[in-house]
């Protein structure tokens, strides 16, 4: 930066005049965060397209990020941290007092709209510029305003529904209720988000906002080509930039040069071959960003450009090169199923059969990844980077690569921006580390948002041909699949069996897919196979739902053609054939707990009934182009794909609060709130009386992932079993001391009392003193073994409708009405599971509508099809079928995945309802959707050989 | 980011002055919505941002008995609250509410989005359908130049190194006119048309008839493209269905769209046919002073 160029810049930022020196090039948005230290203000799509930077300048909404410090100039400004002072008019400032909060914040936190929270301050101050303008705002005026604010968490619902709440708060102009943050509730209680007061008041950290006095800062630089040999990297002018401290590349990583426990190896930095566009080459780490970038600039690669495979298609070729030397670019073919699937083809009168495809998919967590490294006071090498499993693959992964032991390594999960399964990459906290070992300076590493989609990895590509037979009573008799996934340049079937399973299981591998083949139906013979791709795309990892949400769109539009050949209705169909209690799955599992599908669509049914009365009222006044229709969709998804111990612990501190602790991560989803809920639970105190910690390898040391809706039934269980165990300690000890029979005490928020005569306690911290005087700790762990029916544990089932409306001169879509039944058990916190089924709800629709990612042409965050507030259904209703699991915490099942499910086959039967088009390759973009309608199969390059016989 | 001087004129001398000694390492700052994130995504390396937000020439927004003087760095938000505009020039209306998002078009210029000259970008059409003559400056003088002959390629237009575009003018509208622009996007809240149309029509006294049109196309060439043959295939035409869909196919021809990731060349065609019969038809309801429809939607 030219210093010479620097201009002194003064504004009025949330009521104090501050002065500053930026560069004309420096944004408002870096000023605010890196000169003023307001760092609620977040960074995401650094190109206008998100919303998270918004604030007020002259009360009107303006993205930091598009504006040149400069032109503020003089101007006043707000942000998230002084909104509420903004409000009271005083010189008040915000603080975690709850009567100071603006009544957006208040709304956010009652409604429960914050769900990781880092799109919250941006949405709160767009939508406080609407509320100053128009304090009487329709839904759809708040829908509206908020359409250029994204989020991946939510799905809007909940923070609509705040905004109009608050809007009723500000007219009403009332003393503002008190948010239920700590009320003694539990569960069953909705009670509002542990984290949330913190999140809507600008104050969470997230990754790219800690800081460390004198760190650097690194950059990674990245291919441009998909596939190449590398000649020679050249570094020696990029290190002579002056500011640059270090260089990495493959030479200087001590340790294992690739990810461990995977094969084909993933490297660190690769020495003789680019395999994918946006890899990481080489890294610098430097004084300023700007430095690194100028340096990574003058690193000299020299390589010669290889063919390259991105599509299925062109991987499977036998004329294509092997990507890795020695190892074929298909894996063997994995094989699951039952009974013989011939002979149920010919005992089948109608057989339906075709080939559809889902395109590889971005997880798009609204924060991009990062990582702070640094050495402690003890010399433990502390990482604070989002993992979603801290243990396996942070410290034991990352110190295989850094050549040191695992006990060495600490990992802290800062304020996490969203997972979704993105955060399971170790690349950049491995970079980080290599720098604070390199230069003994703390390194920090925050990924852009163009090199975050470019560079991180994505959910598979994935062809279907999919075959269904069924009698003419509509019973089906056979299902035959093959299902090819691309796996990008990591395939995780090579992954050596013997460390498959239990704490290297990050990967759910094919048999995890193909135990979902036949979707949650009873079918007697089945055949399914599929194997892996390597392709030169992005590397593979999964995303929400992964596993179960790419062959509903097979088996779900099957289902409905069927019914159809044989004038049944589609609902009929689903509950002849829905799998129930005692039914056994293809691959021989019986499903003997929580079986809930028929029941979800009982549930259903009345909604369903009124929605087709509506649809014919619909259609008789229908006007031109837009043409109505009505889709459901079933499916499952497994829960808890883990075989291994998983294990909490729950202890009393010193000032007597009962503090529980788990390995899980905080990612947005809740288990911060959800497992203190548990906990209280069990002792019948408030849950003021609690402390939880999660997300520190030290401090919580309880190895488990936080992935594939384990936490609650899992995790959940392990800290109701060491509450119980810290409760019976407790009663045990205070019976001592108070000389009663343990069974006569009971818990309050103070301590222990004696059910007759009351005035006979014993305090917590009491308790806690005594404990440590005997010498004794009042730590006691919950231990779950779970070594169940493999590959799945159970199964989480949803079912849904869509009432939706086609443009078929343009193909677009409109999403009327959603109804989603699903099945969570017991509801531990029955407003935060809802903000996790309507964030399932917009990636299912995501999925079905919009989302596609391509390595040749990679796009923002709204080319790539991240739901807007005005992509999700004017209304959406959310049912809950609550069949308690016996070995689930209170009966309650984990809810994070297969919520999203029902939408994807629902829209794209909807969408024939509607209009007669059959869509087989998602997303069912309007291009497709009108194309189908022009019966043009062929136009997306692919040729269907329909079949449907009578 | 690439580093750079940055200068902030008050009159319009000084700022041509520093363009005429840059020698095409200056460029022009005006919302600056577009050029901070080419600055960083390196597209452009300027060593010079003229800031012309200050000069008043470019901040004229003025309807006189000669038409409407619309200064190149007005933001967007100006333009559609000021009613004297709304009345007349509705598809640069259309244009400026569509561009960016509220936080966007309250600092983003029409006259920036011209500059940009992206070949979908949301006010060319309206501009040269509506007639606009753009007025160019250097230090040796200025130059007019029809809307429709501004861009030249993706990201190009007439401008020399030492000019700058100050401002856009309109003719005044003849009575019962009517004019519209609209885009298509797969999604609601998509930023880049994969289609733009606009259209402006005159009627004659039964309304019933055209005395004139003029149909513009965004995203479907190089540049934005004025629709000569189908404009013109509606001349002294009966307003009915026919000779919509006859100027719709008109249309359609002079497309030249290609295949990227927000559509293929044959969807394109498809929905520039789709969008200038709705177009035309809302033009038509607007030169009739018929009450607008609530779902003018996509």
């Amino acid at each position: 930066m030219n210093a010479s160029t620097n201009e002194h810049i003064s504004l009025v930022v949330n009521g104090e005049t501050r002065e500053i020196r930026a560069h004309p090039s420096q944004t408002l948005l870096d000023t605010i965060r890196e000169d003023l230290d307001l760092t609620g203000t977040k960074k995401a799509c650094d190109n206008g397209e998100c919303g998270s930077c918004i604030v007020l300048m002259g009360n009107k909404p303006t993205k930091a990020c598009l504006l040149s410090a400069n032109r503020a100039q003089g101007k006043e400004i707000v942000t998230i941290e002084g909104l509420a002072a903004s409000h009271m008019g005083s010189g008040e400032k915000n603080s975690d007092d709850l009567s100071a909060l603006h009544p957006l914040q208040i709304a956010f936190l009652e409604k429960g709209a914050t769900q990781c929270g880092f799109c919250i301050p941006g949405m709160i101050m767009r939508a406080n510029a609407l509320l100053i303008s128009n304090n009487n705002p329709t839904r759809e005026e708040v829908i509206k305003s908020l359409s250029n604010n994204l989020c991946r968490c939510t799905g809007y619902v909940k923070i609509i529904d705040a905004v109009m709440y608050a809007s009723e708060l500000l007219r009403a102009n009332e003393p503002k209720p008190t948010p239920m943050v700590s009320v003694g509730k539990k569960v069953g209680a909705s009670v509002a988000r542990l984290d949330s007061l913190d999140t809507i008041n600008g104050k969470a950290k997230y990754g790219a906002d800690l800081k460390k006095d004198g760190m650097l800062h690194a950059k990674i630089l990245r291919s441009d080509v998909h596939h190449a040999r590398i000649d020679s990297i050249d570094t020696s002018e990029a290190e002579a930039v002056p500011g640059v401290e270090a260089v990495l590349t493959a030479d200087d990583v001590p340790g294992t040069p690739y990810l461990p426990n995977c094969q084909p190896q993933v490297f660190v930095f690769p020495r003789d071959r680019i395999r994918f566009r946006g890899e990481g080459l080489a890294a610098i780490a430097a004084r300023t960003e700007e430095i690194a970038e100028e340096a990574l600039a003058k690193i000299k690669v020299v390589y010669e450009e290889l063919p390259s495979a991105i599509e299925l298609d062109d991987a499977i070729d036998p004329r294509s090169e092997p990507l890795f030397a020695g190892m074929p670019n298909i894996s063997p073919i994995e094989e699951t199923g039952c009974g013989q699937v011939e002979v149920g083809f010919a005992e089948a009168d109608v057989i339906v059969e075709n080939t559809y495809s889902v395109p590889v998919r971005e997880h798009a967590a609204m924060e991009t990844e990062s990582a702070l490294a640094y050495q402690d006071e003890n010399g433990t090498l502390v990482i604070e980077t989002a993992l979603y499993h801290p243990f396996v693959q942070g410290t034991r992964s990352i110190a295989n690569n850094m050549g040191m032991n695992a006990a060495e390594i600490r990992i802290i999960c800062p304020a996490m921006g969203g997972n979704f399964g993105s955060r399971g990459d170790t690349l950049i906290a491995v970079v980080a580390a290599l720098f604070a070992q390199k230069t003994g300076k703390a390194t920090k590493i925050v990924l852009s948002r163009a090199e975050s989609l470019l560079g991180s990895s994505k959910a598979p590509s994935v062809n279907i041909r999919y075959k269904t037979g069924a009698t003419r009573e509509g019973r089906i008799v056979a299902v035959d699949t093959e299902v090819i996934h691309g796996a990008g340049t990591w395939a995780p079937y090579l992954i050596p069996e013997t460390t498959k399973g239990a704490e290297l299981c990050y990967f759910e591998t094919l048999d995890a897919l193909l135990s979902h083949a036949t979707g949650p139906y009873e079918v007697p013979n089945v055949r399914a196979r599929a194997y892996d791709v390597l392709t030169n795309g992005p590397r593979y990892v999964p995303l929400r739902g992964t596993n179960a949400n790419y062959l509903p769109l097979a088996y779900e539009s099957q289902l409905d053609q069927i019914a159809e050949k044989l004038g049944m209705d589609p609902f009929e169909i689903r509950t002849l054939n829905a799998i129930r209690k005692g039914s056994k799955t293809h691959i021989g599992q019986v499903l003997r707990e929580s079986v809930s599908l028929l029941a979800e669509l009982e549930a259903l049914r009345p909604h369903y009934e009124k929605a087709k009365t509506r649809l014919e009222k619909r259609r008789a006044k229908a006007d031109g182009s837009w043409k109505p229709g009505v889709g459901i969709g079933c499916g499952w998804r497994n829960i808890g794909y883990v075989k291994t111990t998983i294990s909490a612990g729950a202890e009393l501190t010193d000032d007597g609060f009962i503090h529980v602790l788990a390995g899980s991560v905080e990612q947005g989803q809740g288990p911060t709130t959800q497992l203190v809920q548990i906990a209280a639970d069990v002792f019948g105190v408030s849950m003021s009386t609690m402390r939880v910690t999660i997300g520190d390898t030290s401090a919580a040391p309880y190895p488990v992932p936080t992935f594939s809706s384990i936490t609650t039934v899992a995790t959940g269980k392990a800290i109701q079993t060491a509450a119980v165990n810290l409760a019976k300690l407790l009663k045990g000890t205070a019976a001592q001391l108070l000389e009663e029979p343990p069974d006569s005490l009971q818990f309050n928020d103070q301590g222990v009392f004696a059910q007759e005569g009351a005035t006979s306690s014993v305090s917590f911290a009491e308790l806690s003193a005594y404990l440590h005087d005997q010498g004794k700790s009042s730590r006691c762990e919950g231990v779950i073994e779970w070594d169940g029916e493999a590959p799945n544990i159970l199964f989480g089932y949803n079912t849904g409708l869509i009432e939706l409306e086609v443009n078929v001169e343009s193909g677009r879509v409109r999403l009327l009405n959603h109804v989603n039944v699903c099945d969570p058990g017991t509801r531990i916190n029955p407003l935060a599971l809802e903000g996790q089924v309507d964030g399932g709800i917009a990636f299912g629709i995501g999925f079905a509508l919009s989302e596609c990612f391509h390595p040749d042409n990679p796009p923002t965050l709204k080319d790539y099809g991240v739901s807007a507030t005005t992509d999700i259904p004017e209304t959406i209703t959310q049912l809950f079928v609550e069949e308690p699991l016996e070995r689930g915490p209170f009966g309650a099942k984990s809810m994070a995945e297969h919520p999203g499910i029902s939408p994807i086959p629902a829209i794209i039967n909807g969408i024939y309802n509607a209009t007669g088009a059959r869509i087989y390759d998602i997303p069912a973009t309007p291009e497709r959707i009108k194309f189908a309608l022009l019966n043009n199969r062929n136009h997306s390059n692919k040729v269907r050989g329909e079949k449907i016989t009578l | 980011m690439h580093d750079f001087d940055y200068e902030a004129p008050v009159d319009l001398d000084t700022a041509l002055r520093f363009f005429a000694e840059r020698n095409g390492s200056a460029r022009v700052l005006a919302g600056g919505t577009d050029l901070i994130d080419q600055i960083r995504l390196g597209r452009y390396a300027p060593d010079l941002l003229v800031d012309i937000k200050k000069l008043p020439e470019l901040n004229v927004l003025e309807c006189q008995e000669g038409g409407l003087r619309l200064g190149a760095a007005v933001p967007c938000s100006e333009i559609y609250r000021n009613e004297t505009v709304v009345s007349g020039y509705e598809a640069l209306v259309d244009s400026c509410r569509i561009i960016g998002g509220i936080q966007v078009q309250n600092r983003a210029s029409v006259g920036g989005n011209l500059c940009n000259s992206g070949p979908a970008a949301d006010s060319p059409p309206s501009l040269i359908v509506l007639g606009a003559r753009c007025v160019i400056a250097s230090a040796q003088g200025q130059r007019e130049v029809p809307a429709e002959e501004f861009c030249t390629g993706p990201g190009e237009n007439v401008l020399q190194q030492d000019e700058v575009l100050i401002e856009i003018r309109f003719s005044s509208r003849p009575p019962r006119s009517g004019s519209h622009y609209r885009r298509f996007t797969p999604r609601n809240e998509m930023d880049i048309a994969v289609v733009g149309v606009g259209a402006s029509v005159t009627l004659d006294e039964t309304g019933e008839r055209f005395v004139d049109a003029r149909i513009a196309l965004g995203a479907v060439a190089p540049t934005p493209l004025f629709a000569r043959e189908a404009s013109e295939s509606l001349t002294g035409q009966p307003v009915n269905d026919e000779t919509i869909a006859r100027a719709a196919e008109l249309a359609q021809q002079a497309a030249r769209p290609i295949d990227d990731m927000r559509g293929t060349k044959e969807f394109r065609i498809h929905v520039t046919g789709v969008l200038t019969r709705r177009v035309l038809a809302a033009a038509i309801g607007r030169a009739r002073g018929e009450e607008e429809g609530t779902r003018i939607g996509h």
